[in-house]
Parts: C-alpha cells; sequence; structure tokens
C-alpha cells in the first residue's frame, strides 16, 4: 500500500479493509477496485498495483472473497471479486475493531 | 481452522491446474495495465516490479516454501550436474564423515543402546554382586534361593554360558552353548521357531536332557531343516536330542554374545556348573529401588547359607560374601564384560569421528566460499530482479542438503563395511575362553534417525556461513561486470582462513590423540612380558569329556607330551593350568618363616601349576636354581619356583632358592605343606599385560592331587605354530581317539587381549591420518585461491621490483599464521581434553609432550608443505599480463 504524495502511511491490514468495504457495494474486478478507492478518498490515497493483487489473491485464499470471470463493459475477460458472507462478517469485526483503534489514536492525538 | 483448510483447499486444487491459474493471472493483470494504459493520467505512471507481483500472488495459492524447496532441488540438481567435480569431492567427504559416524553409532546401539528382542525387555533386571566388584555370578544355590522368593520376581531364570564340544572325539567343533533354567524361554516370552522350548518341566535334577537350538544355528547347521527337531546331537560327548528351536530375533540376553544350544542347567553332566548368572521380572509395583533394599537385608543369610568350602575359589573369598547383591535394570541385556570393555572406547571413537565430520564440513565450506565468487554474478542477478536474500540462502541450503544427503546414502553402505571391518577387531575376545562377540549390522530407526540428523546437521554446518557470505554480494560491482570489488575478496579470504584455521586446530587434536593411543599400543606391544608369545601352540585337552579315568589322567598327558616332543620342529612342550595372558587366576599364600614375612592379605600369591619344561616353552627365564624335573615326584620332597618380586617380598636380601616356605591349598591336600624353593624366575605378566609385576609360585603338576581341570600344553617351536596343528593332532589321537582338544596360538591369545588398545590404535590412527589429509587439502586450497585472489596484488609488488622470493615469502607468512595460530588452538584443545583419555591409555601420559610436539612438527610440515605448491606459483607469476588484464 502506498499513498500519494504526503498523505498519511497506512496500517498494515488497512488495504485489506478498504478492499473489503469497497466489494460491498458490488461485484467489481481489479482494476475498479482501485479506482474506487481511489475516488471514494477525494484522490487521498491510490493503491499501487504491487499491493492491490496480492492482496485480492490473499483475501480470496482466506475465503473472504470469491471471483469468477466475465466480459467487462468494453467487452474484455476480467476477473470479478466478490464479498463472501465471511468475507462481510470479518468486514464487520474490521470496522468495529478499526474504529476502536482510530478513537483511540485521536484521543491520544487531542490530548497536549 | 475451517478457513486454514479452505485455504488448504484451494492450494491443493492449484496443484492441480497450475497452468490455468499462471494464464489467468496473466490475463488479470494484461487487463488492468490495457485498462490503465486507456486512460492517459495513469498511463505515466510505473506499475512496478511485475515478476515480484506475480510472485507474491502464486504464494497466496500455492504451498510457496515446499514449491520452491522442489524448484530448488532441480535447480541444485541440475548445478550439481554443471560442477561434477565439486558435487563428488562434498559427496565423497560426507560420505566419509557421516559413514564413519553412522558406523561407530551402530555398534554403540548395538552394544549399548538395543533392546533385547523379548517380551517387556523393560521389565528385566539382572540380579549380580555389584558392577564395580570383580564379581558377575551367583552361585547355584544363591540362584535357587532367589528364584523362590516369590515376593520379589514375578519371573525370574539364570543362564550360564559354556563352550559345547559337537565332536565325539578328535579336533574339537565347539559351538556357544548355554545352560538355562527351566524357565529361561518362558519367562523371557521368546517362542519357538521349530518344535518347542524348554519348560520347567525339562529342569530337574537327574533329567535326561534337551536342547533347543538358535535359529541362527539351525540355519548354518542344519540348513534350516525341521527334521532336526528329534535328532541327537553330541555335546562334550553327551548326546542329547533336539527339542526346538528358538525365535529367530532371539540371540541371548547379553549383547554381542550369541548362543547355539541351550540345554537345561540340569545337565550339568559335562562340566561342574558352579556359578550362574540370573535374571528376572520384577513383581508388578516393586520398584528397583525396593528391590535393592530387599537383596541387600538378604544377601548376608544368602551367602550364610554356602557351604563353607564350596569348589570355587572366589566364593569362598570372605570378600565375595561381604557383598550386597544389587538388581540392575536391564532392558538392553546383561551387562557383559567382553564388551563393556568397548564402551569406553567406543564413546571415544564417537567423539573422534565426530571432529572427523566437523574437518570434513569445514573442507567443504571453504570449497563452496570458493565456489561462491564464481557465482557472485549469477547471486547479484538474482537480487537485482527482486530474489529476497533468505530465499537465495535457502536456495545454497538446499544444494548443500542434497549433496549432505548423496553422501549420507553412500556413508550408510560405507558404514556397513566399516562396521563389519570393527567387529572384525573387536570379535576377537579380549580374554581366551570367552565366545566371540557376535553383533549383527541393523538399520534401525534409531540409526536412521541419527545418520540424516548427522547429514542435515553437517549440511547446514558447512553451508550457513557460506551461503550468508555470498549473498552478500555488492549489487552494483557485480552487475558492472568486475569479477567482484575487493572489499567482498578480502571478506570471502578472511573467513576461509578462519575456517581453515579451525580444521587445522581440529586436525591437530585428532593427530595427538591418535599419537597418543598409537604410542599406548606400541608401549603394550613392546614391553617386556617375561615370555616370548611368537611360535608357541597352545593343545587345549580336555580329557574328562573323554571319560578317562582320573587316575590315569596325569600319565596320559605325559604320553601326549612326550609324542608331542618328538614332532618335527617342536623344541620343547610342557603343560599347565593357567597359560598367561588368559585372565584366569589362582591364588594361595606363602608362609615365610622370617620374622617379618607379610602375613594374611599380604601373603596372598598367585599361583599356577606347570609341568618340567615350562619355562622353555615359554621362554621365561630362570634367574636362580633350576627348573622342575622328572624327578620332581609326587614322593620326592614338596618343591616351588618363585618369581623376582616374590621372591623379594618374601625373602629380602637374601638368596630365596634353599628356602623352606609353607602354604595351603586344595591342590596340595587336606593339611598345609613345606615347600623347599628350587628357582627364582624373571617376573612375567599372569593375567593380564597391564598388571605390574606380581608375586607369583609355580608347583610341579606331579605333587599336586589329581583334580578335574582343564590343562593347557604349550609348544614350542620353530616352524609356524598352525603348520604343526596336523601332526600334533596325529599325535594326540595316536594316544586316544576319544581325547577332545583345540588348537590355538599363544600369540594369539597375547594380541587379542590388547583388543582394546589395537581398536583404538587403528581406528584413531586411520581418522588422525585422514585429518592430516583433510588439513593438507584444505590449506593448499585456500591457499590456492588467496593467491588466486590476489593476483592484481602479487603483480603490482613484482612490477616495483619485488624478487621471487619476497612474494614466496609473503605467502608463506600467511600460511604460517594460519598453522600458528591453528596450531596453538588445537594443543590448547588437546591439553584441556586428553586427560579424559587417561583410562584408556597405557604406559604414557595424557600430555605426553613428545607426542604433543611430534604431532605439531608433523602438521606445520605438512601444511607448509602443502601451500609450498600455491605460493611458488605466486612467485612465478608475469606480472604484465595480469597488469594488463585489470
Amino acid at each position: 500500500m502506498a499513498t500519494d504524495n504526503g498523505s498519511a502511511a497506512l496500517l498494515q491490514g488497512t488495504l485489506d479493509l478498504l478492499i473489503l468495504k469497497t466489494l460491498t457495494r458490488r461485484e467489481m474486478h481489479g482494476y475498479e477496485v482501485a479506482e474506487s478507492i481511489h475516488a471514494n478518498s477525494q484522490q487521498a490515497l491510490s493503491v499501487e498495483e504491487g499491493a492491490l493483487y496480492p492482496a485480492l489473491h490473499r483475501l480470496e485464499s482466506r475465503g473472504l472473497l470469491s471471483s469468477r470471470w466475465d466480459i467487462s463493459a468494453n467487452n474484455r475477460r476480467a476477473k470479478y471479486y466478490r464479498l463472501t458472507p465471511a468475507g462481510r462478517k470479518q468486514l464487520r469485526e474490521a470496522v468495529e475493531s478499526w474504529q476502536r483503534t482510530s478513537i483511540a489514536v485521536s484521543r491520544i492525538l487531542e490530548s497536549t | 481452522m475451517v478457513e486454514w483448510l479452505k485455504s488448504v483447499g484451494l492450494r491443493l486444487k492449484t496443484l492441480m491446474r497450475r497452468r490455468q491459474l499462471e494464464t489467468d493471472l496473466e490475463d488479470e493483470l494484461a487487463f488492468h495495465k490495457a485498462m490503465r494504459e486507456s486512460r492517459p493520467a495513469d498511463a505515466t505512471r510505473h506499475f512496478g516490479n511485475v515478476t515480484q507481483l506475480k510472485e507474491q500472488c502464486r504464494e497466496h495459492w500455492t504451498f510457496p516454501l515446499i514449491e520452491s524447496f522442489f524448484d530448488d532441488v532441480r535447480y541444485a540438481l541440475r548445478r550439481a550436474g554443471r560442477a561434477p567435480a565439486f558435487s563428488v569431492i562434498t559427496i565423497l567427504l560426507m560420505a566419509l564423515g557421516i559413514g564413519a559416524n553412522t558406523a561407530i553409532f551402530s555398534l554403540i546401539d548395538a552394544v549399548m543402546l538395543r533392546s533385547l528382542p523379548v517380551r517387556h525387555p523393560e521389565e528385566l533386571v539382572q540380579v549380580r554382586p555389584p558392577l564395580n566388584s570383580k564379581y558377575g555370578v551367583l552361585p547355584v544355590p544363591v540362584w535357587e534361593a532367589l528364584r523362590d522368593r516369590e515376593d520379589m520376581f514375578s519371573g525370574a531364570f539364570a543362564w550360564d554360558q559354556e563352550s559345547f564340544n559337537m565332536a565325539q572325539g578328535g579336533q574339537a567343533r565347539n559351538v556357544d552353548g548355554l545352560f538355562v533354567s527351566g524357565d529361561y524361554f518362558t519367562t523371557l516370552g521368546v517362542g519357538p521357531a521349530a518344535g518347542r522350548v524348554l519348560t520347567a518341566n525339562d529342569d530337574f535334577r537327574g533329567c535326561p536332557g534337551a536342547a533347543v537350538l538358535s535359529y541362527g544355528f539351525w540355519q548354518s547347521h542344519f540348513g534350516g531343516d525341521p527334521d532336526a527337531v528329534g535328532q541327537l546331537i553330541s555335546l562334550n560327548g553327551y548326546s542329547v536330542p533336539v527339542v526346538g528351536v528358538s525365535a529367530a530375533t532371539f540371540f541371548g540376553v547379553a549383547a554381542g554374545n550369541k548362543f547355539d544350544v541351550a540345554i537345561p542347567i540340569c545337565t550339568q553332566g559335562p562340566v561342574a556348573n558352579i556359578a550362574v548368572r540370573m535374571m528376572g521380572r520384577l513383581k508388578p509395583g516393586l520398584s528397583v529401588r525396593q528391590a535393592n533394599a530387599h537383596l541387600a537385608a538378604l544377601s548376608p543369610s544368602l551367602f550364610a547359607a554356602l557351604p563353607a568350602d564350596s569348589v570355587a575359589t572366589w566364593a569362598n573369598d570372605p570378600d565375595f560374601r561381604a557383598l550386597r547383591l544389587e538388581a540392575e535394570p536391564s532392558a538392553n541385556g546383561f551387562y557383559w564384560s567382553a564388551i563393556s570393555d568397548y564402551e569406553r572406547p567406543l564413546q571415544t571413537m564417537m567423539i573422534v569421528v565426530g571432529v572427523v565430520l566437523l574437518i570434513a564440513c569445514s573442507n567443504i565450506a571453504c570449497l563452496l566460499l570458493a565456489r561462491a565468487t564464481a557465482r557472485n554474478k549469477e547471486i547479484a542477478v538474482r537480487l537485482a530482479i527482486g530474489a529476497s536474500r533468505w530465499r537465495l540462502v535457502r536456495q545454497l541450503l538446499t544444494e548443500c542438503l542434497l549433496l549432505s544427503l548423496a553422501g549420507a546414502l553412500l556413508g550408510v553402505f560405507l558404514a556397513r563395511w566399516a562396521f563389519a571391518l570393527l567387529i572384525g577387531f573387536i570379535s576377537a575376545p579380549i580374554y581366551a575362553n570367552m565366545p566371540r562377540i557376535f553383533l549383527d549390522f541393523s538399520l534401525d530407526w534409531r540409526i536412521l534417525a541419527f545418520t540424516s540428523g548427522v547429514a542435515i546437521l553437517a549440511s547446514i554446518l558447512f553451508a550457513v556461513v557460506p551461503s550468508i557470505l555470498s549473498t552478500r554480494a555488492s549489487l552494483i560491482s557485480a552487475m558492472k561486470g568486475h569479477r567482484a570489488d575487493e572489499a567482498e575478496h578480502r571478506r570471502g579470504v578472511r573467513s576461509t582462513r578462519w575456517i581453515i584455521t579451525a580444521e587445522i586446530a581440529f586436525s591437530l587434536l585428532l593427530l595427538i590423540v591418535s599419537g597418543l593411543f598409537l604410542k599406548s599400543f606400541w608401549r603394550l606391544a613392546t614391553l617386556d612380558a617375561g615370555f616370548e608369545a611368537k611360535n608357541v601352540l597352545l593343545v587345549h585337552v580336555d580329557l574328562i569329556n573323554a571319560k578317562v579315568p582320573e587316575s590315569q589322567q596325569p600319565a596320559m598327558r605325559e604320553e601326549i607330551l612326550a609324542r608331542l616332543r618328538t614332532l618335527p620342529g617342536v623344541t620343547s612342550a610342557s603343560e599347565s593350568v593357567i597359560t598367561p595372558i588368559s585372565a584366569t587366576a589362582m591364588g594361595g599364600p606363602i608362609h615365610s618363616h622370617l620374622a617379618d614375612a607379610p602375613t594374611g592379605r599380604g601373603a596372598q600369591v598367585l599361583i599356577n601349576i606347570v609341568s618340567p619344561g615350562f619355562f622353555e616353552a615359554l621362554s621365561t627365564s630362570l634367574v636362580a636354581g633350576r627348573d622342575f624335573t622328572e624327578a620332581d615326584t609326587a614322593h620326592s620332597e614338596p618343591v616351588a619356583i618363585i618369581n623376582q618380586t616374590a621372591a623379594r617380598k618374601f625373602f629380602p636380601g637374601e638368596n630365596a632358592v634353599g628356602k623352606y616356605y609353607s602354604s595351603e591349598h586344595i591342590l596340595f591336600g587336606p593339611q598345609q605343606r613345606e615347600f623347599l624353593v628350587i628357582g627364582v624366575v624373571k617376573d612375567a605378566k599372569y593375567a593380564s599385560l597391564r598388571e605390574n609385576s606380581r608375586a607369583t609360585a609355580y608347583y610341579p603338576v606331579a605333587q599336586m592331587r589329581p583334580l578335574p581341570m582343564l590343562w593347557t600344553l604349550e609348544v614350542r617351536t620353530g616352524l609356524r605354530p598352525s603348520a604343526l596343528e596336523k601332526p600334533a593332532s596325529d599325535a594326540i589321537e595316536s594316544v586316544n581317539r576319544a581325547i577332545l582338544f583345540r588348537f590355538s596360538t599363544f600369540e594369539e591369545q597375547v594380541n587379542n587381549s590388547m583388543g582394546q588398545e589395537r581398536l583404538l590404535a587403528a581406528l584413531s590412527g586411520f581418522f588422525g591420518g585422514l585429518a592430516l589429509l583433510l588439513a593438507t587439502i584444505g590449506v593448499y586450497g585456500v591457499m590456492s585461491y588467496a593467491v588466486a585472489q590476489r593476483k592484481k596484488e602479487i603483480g603490482i609488488r613484482m612490477a616495483v621490483g619485488a624478487g621471487r622470493s619476497t612474494i614466496l615469502r609473503l605467502v608463506l607468512r600467511d600460511v604460517g599464521a594460519v598453522l600458528f595460530v591453528g596450531c596453538s588452538v588445537g594443543t590448547l584443545l588437546a591439553l584441556a581434553t586428553t586427560k579424559l583419555l587417561a583410562a584408556l591409555l597405557f604406559g604414557v601420559q595424557p600430555r605426553d609432550l613428545a607426542t604433543l610436539a611430534l604431532c605439531v612438527a608433523l602438521l606445520a610440515t605438512t601444511g607448509l608443505m602443502a601451500a609450498y605448491l600455491p605460493a611458488r606459483r605466486a612467485s612465478r607469476l608475469d606480472p604484465m599480463p595480469v597488469l594488463r588484464e585489470e
């Protein structure tokens, strides 16, 4: 996971969380996932391929994602990823834990 | 867990459709790239390291460690094929090192670690006098009293080993026999392979006798014929029916001690059987400690119940009767002295072969380091395209592991062969009259685990340093096509130098150890034993089993001796109860009439009963007086000959010849007798070569009571003793065809007694030589490498005017430093450790300076010689081409 110039480095495991969250809305291929994260973070985060694809494959091998091949909008063969029930469960837990962590971190940062 | 299973499932599936997934990944990435290229904003961005990305993706659908291991193996095999010389040398070195370790370990396994192949061996205990006493056996009444202690043993049995003669007359055909109690096989849980085993019903006083053959004997002697059961065999002249064959795996209850034929103890016709060994299974719930407490409490009453005057002299010894019996857990078998004598030497040798392996490993490590230079570029390229260092180290380790395992495989074959060789060394029993040591090489799980463990450990040992060093290559210089930069090389040279220094230290240690053992053996072999062992044939005659009446036995032996003396080549012949160095002894007192003569235990001396000519036959010189003659008969005055030590001890400052002393012994008759000393002989070793001279008295056969004893005849000949066997057996058979006899040579008997020292000297000599050779090769290799690396420097030096001798000195000084440090460390190591060998050395101090100095000189000289070749090559270097090359 890399960030654009100036933005904060992300904690490890955050990319997994972002991917899972992104895929809650619909099935996507890898490029769409990257685009979606980029767009939804208001261009703050950009995901490098070097990190994205290993992450997708890792999540798939853990059974959090499933995949299938289909024809994309521009008529090419593409691999689509979708959240599995296990993935949803994992996302819920990860979001909770993320929020707890982020609250804790903010408190520390706000205290003087 | 479920998740993990799923992921394993996925990975397994992947294994099946590997190619599909590869193309899928290809497609997925191509799609991404295409999408991005359609958007100009992204097109300029790097895509990153695609190879690495793919590698990372693959890791999730495969077993990366295992797959990469197989890749590594494939790659290693290819590489090994491409560098056959290196591979062959490595495999040979490993085979040597691992083979030696496996051979010694399998001996240790066979002798000390393997459990008896019987039911629940862990329950077995041996009941015996304490291990550190000199006694190992029990009188029969003691065994019988213990057997009936149902509060201690759930089962117990006793046995005695004896040589049985299967010939019905003439030259003996001896087999290893066992007298066993009726419960022997049933308590051990050993069943029959044919017929039946002995039971309690076979063992009662006056029993007719029944024989059980061992499986091995049944195979070798009867060809495994089932009809052997029911046949009669002749044992020491008695016919005994064969009732069965014991299970194939069963060899007896003492490691290294097989039996051929077992018969019940009650069949004690042939040999007066007075001592047995005992084992049993403790009653459930009874601990060894409790059993020992019982035995300690019981011992006095057991010994008190013995008849006051047993036939066996040792059983009369108050020392023996004061002992407390002990129970000793014996899952590995009965503690048998013939084999336990080899425990310490074997442990020592295990350490020695361990060091040999270390030396072999350091040699390989040096080779690897030198080779790593050649691989610098390959490694740099792989690092550059994104291989992790750990990945490369893993691959190098795999290569080494493969070579090491190949070496181990070869080593096991070597070990098999070496084991046979070792058995040849130790199978001849140290003590005469003991059965040959019998051990089998079998690859059990323990040996296999040991060998593979050693192989893996060794490969790690020799591979770790080189692989870490070689993957630390500086990318840039290597990629630029430099032969690698100077710092890199200096590091390589420095590491090889450390390794070779360690190797020299270890080699020196082994050399010193072998030097000590060789010197110890040489001291023992060349000491003045007081007799001349060469060219003496020993004839062990058994008139008892030939059923010759007791009264006629002395005359018959005289007759045999007379005929032997007439044989061509025979210079003298005699008879005695004990031949020297047979580890048997008899004792009796000398009561001198001097006021301050030793009394009590101090008056005890060794005795032997000999015929006239005994000292001549053994070449023991008479210092004063005369030898026994035909004139010393039962009716003449009792006479004795004593040795120098006895003369000094009992007749100090006087001429012992002509003096009288009194003594008593069961052989002299019921009363004390008065003896006239007629001669003094030179001190000679009695029971063992290692002993100090002990006071000894010799008595003439003719004046002794005829007791049923086994006699040995000593025949000195000018020919080879073995050439005398045929005419000697003809001569004995011409006296009486029923006489049983067996030949051996005195030299053999003496040599066998040095078995331990010979084994140590031969093995350590071999390994010491090997260590020297390896160290020489190592020094040569490392110096060649160093010289090759310093070519440029040497070229420059020569260009600016350094002469050949300067260069020669430069290189040799280098070696000198390595040798100096190595030898110093090795000497310190030796000084610190050789104390442990003290108990195994004879006549040489563990810190023997002469040996130490000689070994250092030897190693340093060979080391310098090995380094001279590369040094000379360096000094003959033509500076111009070298400088132009740069």
